[in-house]
């Protein structure tokens, strides 16, 4: 195909039908298993395969696997190291990878500068750590105010930071995912990485939140 | 112009919605708060293997929903009425395929039938683990030499960056365009969204983060004056 011809028929894909969606059911749930039967019986997916997606992201990976990154960076200056300088290549060494994590950067939190991570675009986020993103990092609500306002986004988390503290917001529109190291909690110096682990919440691994103490 | 999903910066949404006891947050969502949430999501992801669309084409076809539905749709909605369209526009089902099924599913006799022509590229549960571990990296080699270097300043084009599509896909928000900032990072060659979404290659350029200063998007406020804004940008959309 020659470049003209591609340009071409490219401009009609932006006059393409974006509205075939509405020839479904409209209620929610109906019209997914609608998709679902049709796609289903088209043989493009299988249920086999839709079972073990849900069962990875419920069951397998989720943000138990960042608390292990992070809790290592903690006691392990070397390993920090290398997370703050390759955070794709450290994290791979404790097997995470892939879909939607594919280029890390983790950013440190430090008692100048505090990061959190949005995507104003969509909702992009770090799947392999993390797992799938909460609802509110994907509502309209976090993705429009947390570049214009971050302080009182944070102070709806319960996160009030000091005037003299730098807030860095990360805004994802490309394919790197941003995890961030959040400071490890004074006087856990006698702690274990595995008790270490448990301090650390989802939500201060997005900027949102802090370490906090396991009930 | 822009989009409706391109919200970065937008005046009007309220409260975040979390979930607080004796106002604190508590972080106990499931994974998929419904059913037919873990579907959407499944299916999507599952369908991928056959329709070969980039991720990039996926997105531009969620923020291409009609502004009423995107603002109305829960989030699972977006992404499964979008699936349909970008099914559509792959010619893997057609408009009487969605009549049929909606007409079946009214009379609420939606039955699976047992298929025994699976297409040839079909997800296998077996290969969903390597799958997804292998990912979809979008680093590419690009043989020129950077246009900038960290440390460097640069200001954003003041347009949309997509040449080729009017109203076509981009990820330069609109709240930074034409803004000052500089460079911060350099993630050398990665995949052109706005080439990629329109199925015209990967186009390969240098990715960069530019860190902008709050105070250089939304004028004078309160705050520090250090807050930034930290964006990756490719690098057409910078001068």
């Amino acid at each position: 195909m020659s470049d003209k011809k591609n340009v071409e028929h490219n401009h009609d894909d932006y006059h393409h039908n974006h509205h075939d969606h509405s020839l479904l059911p409209e209620e929610p749930e109906l019209r997914v298993k609608a998709i679902e039967t049709l796609l289903l019986n088209k043989g493009i997916i299988n249920s086999d395969t839709v079972n073990e997606l849900i069962d990875t992201y419920e069951n397998k990976i989720g943000p138990r696997n960042g608390a292990k990154v992070v809790a290592k960076a903690w006691v392990d200056p070397e390993y920090k190291k290398r997370l703050l300088e390759n955070a794709t290549k450290a994290i791979e060494e404790l097997s995470y990878t892939g879909r939607q994590g594919e280029h890390m950067v983790v950013v440190e939190n430090t008692p100048e500068v505090h990061n959190v991570v949005v995507c104003t675009l969509c909702s992009c986020y770090p799947w392999p750590v993390l797992g799938i993103p909460p609802t509110w990092y994907k509502s309209d609500e976090y993705r429009s105010r947390t570049v214009r306002e971050p302080r009182k986004v944070l102070q709806e988390f319960g996160l009030e930071l000091d005037l003299n503290t730098q807030i860095k917001v990360w805004d994802s529109t490309s394919e790197m995912r941003y995890l961030v190291l959040p400071m490890r909690p004074v006087g856990t110096e006698h702690l274990s990485e595995n008790e270490l682990e448990s301090f650390v919440t989802r939500n201060s691994m997005i900027g949102t939140g802090l370490p906090e103490m396991p009930k | 112009m822009t989009r409706i999903h391109d919200m970065g910066g937008r005046f009007g949404d309220g409260p975040i919605p979390l979930k607080k006891i004796d106002g604190k947050v508590v972080d106990d969502e499931p994974v998929f708060k419904t059913d037919w949430h873990a579907k959407a999501f499944a299916i999507t992801v599952a369908s991928a293997s056959v329709g070969k669309w980039s991720i990039d084409k996926s997105r531009f076809f969620r923020e291409s929903l009609p502004p009423k539905d995107y603002a109305k749709f829960d989030y699972y909605e977006k992404w499964s009425s979008a699936l349909i369209n970008l099914l559509v526009e792959r010619e893997l089902i057609n408009k009487n395929d969605l009549i049929e099924i909606t007409k079946k599913a009214k009379e609420d006799n939606l039955e699976v039938s047992q298929v025994t022509d699976e297409h040839e590229d079909v997800l296998k549960a077996k290969d969903v683990s390597i799958t997804l571990g292998r990912g979809g990296p979008s680093a590419r080699e690009v043989f020129h030499s950077p246009k900038f270097e960290v440390g460097q300043e640069v200001r954003t084009i003041n347009y949309s960056p997509n040449k080729n599509i009017i109203g076509g896909h981009t990820r330069l928000p609109i709240y930074a365009r034409g803004k000052k900032g500089k460079v911060i990072l350099h993630h050398k060659g990665h995949v052109l969204p706005d080439a990629s979404a329109h199925d015209l290659g990967d186009s390969p350029e240098h990715l960069y983060t530019v860190e902008f200063l709050s105070t250089e998007l939304w004028g004078d406020k309160d705050g520090n004056q250090k807050d930034s804004i930290c964006i990756d940008l490719w690098e057409s959309y910078l001068i």
